[in-house]
């Protein structure tokens, strides 16, 4: 079995910043990421937030200059989704993906979050089809055509910009009557001609044949069901952040999220968790940055105590 | 974004499956010839014959099982 001095699990925004502190502080170091480096940020069009670049950055190329910064330190990447997280009698961890197992003398849980779904009759059905939680990756595949955003926040009206290059027009569907998007995106998607906004309103169903065709509306205060036809279904109404590793190890709240203290650090020693998986109140790319090199260091900390 | 995954299975499979990227951006018409409107798409072909669709990320023990299906 290999072992590292510390293992990142997820390698986002939270877990690639660790990596490029951990490796540079010399300590051996491996990152687990099952999907797609640079996580949530992977797949976001712009990056006009993230101090250092005035005029934006695309989140992918963002995403691969922090990994090749954190592989030009000697961090190594394991393309692998963990199953399992154990910590051993001797306060070790031990790491498994599907197909081998890794010792680790300190782990830091950066899984970070997966979308949530609507829940509703065709969603599963359309998936790759019509219905999609990433409109920077699908949204070119629905030029000169009607397609409907659910959600009101940061992310919703951050996506539904994105799509105003491609579709014909775009409804944003709320279930309130304000956004709690940020002012400036509030501000851009009320002057773009093409974005329209449907308040107090859920999707009740989505529906079609081979492809989206349409999604049946509900206005939450009036009860007023509508059929209104759409060739696109993006969704961002939040996230579930993805801690089932850390059931049983680590106390979660109520959502799921593990509960830290300043310095990252869980009632386990030698145990840290940054980013999205837990809680907290910004859930940005600086702060899960900042979550990262936090944790890495508490585990640098952590490492040098036990020499 | 798939693509570390796919370089590693390009390499396992070596000599058994050919792997390709396209970029959709550029031919918007295979695309749509194939249904496609999400990316990624893995499309797997044997003898010309599409035997497989997979949407979507993936861990790539999911991918092996599909092409191992597509290989019998």
């Amino acid at each position: 079995m290999d072992s590292y001095d510390i293992a990142i699990i997820g390698g986002g925004g939270a877990g690639l910043t660790a990596a490029v502190y951990a490796a540079r502080a010399m300590r051996s170091t491996i990152v687990f990421e099952g999907n797609v480096t640079g996580g949530q940020i992977a797949t976001t069009d712009t990056v006009e937030n993230f101090p250092g670049f005035p005029d934006g950055i695309n989140g992918f190329d963002l995403a691969q200059n922090i990994l090749k910064q954190a592989e030009k330190f000697g961090a190594q990447v394991e393309y692998a989704r963990v199953e399992k997280l154990e910590r051993a009698a001797d306060g070790t961890f031990v790491v498994a993906t599907e197909s081998a197992q890794y010792g680790a003398r300190s782990v830091i849980v950066a899984a970070g979050a997966d979308y949530n779904k609507l829940g509703v009759p065709g969603e599963d059905a359309f998936i790759g089809r019509g219905v999609s939680y990433c409109a920077t990756c699908d949204a070119a595949f629905f030029s000169g055509q009607d397609v409907v955003v659910v959600g009101g926040g940061d992310a919703a009206i951050d996506e539904a910009l994105f799509t105003t290059r491609y579709a014909k027009s775009v409804t944003i569907v709320h279930r309130r009557d304000t956004l709690r998007a940020s002012a400036i995106l509030q501000e851009r998607a009320r002057a773009n001609d093409k974005i329209r906004f449907t308040w107090d309103t859920v999707v009740e169903r989505i529906e079609g044949e081979g492809g989206v065709k349409q999604v049946v509306l509900r206005n939450v205060k009036t009860g007023e069901t509508t059929v209104f036809p759409a060739a696109a279904v993006f969704i961002f109404i939040g996230q579930v952040p993805n801690s089932h590793l850390l059931k049983g190890l680590v106390d979660l709240d109520a959502g799921g999220h593990a509960i830290v203290d300043l310095q990252m650090a869980t009632a386990v020693p030698g145990l840290f968790v940054a980013g999205d998986v837990r809680t907290k109140a910004a859930r940005q790319l600086i702060s899960a940055a900042g979550d990262g090199a936090t944790a890495a260091i508490s585990a640098e900390h952590y490492l040098a105590s036990l020499a | 974004m798939v693509a570390p995954i796919v370089q590693e299975l390009s390499e396992e499979y070596s000599g058994k499956v050919n792997f390709f990227k396209m970029n959709t951006d550029e031919n918007p018409t295979v695309p749509s010839k194939f249904g496609i409107r999400s990316i990624p798409s893995l499309l797997i072909f044997k003898g010309g014959e599409l035997k497989g669709t997979v949407v979507g990320f993936r861990p790539k023990s999911d991918l092996k099982k599909r092409i191992d299906e597509a290989l019998v």
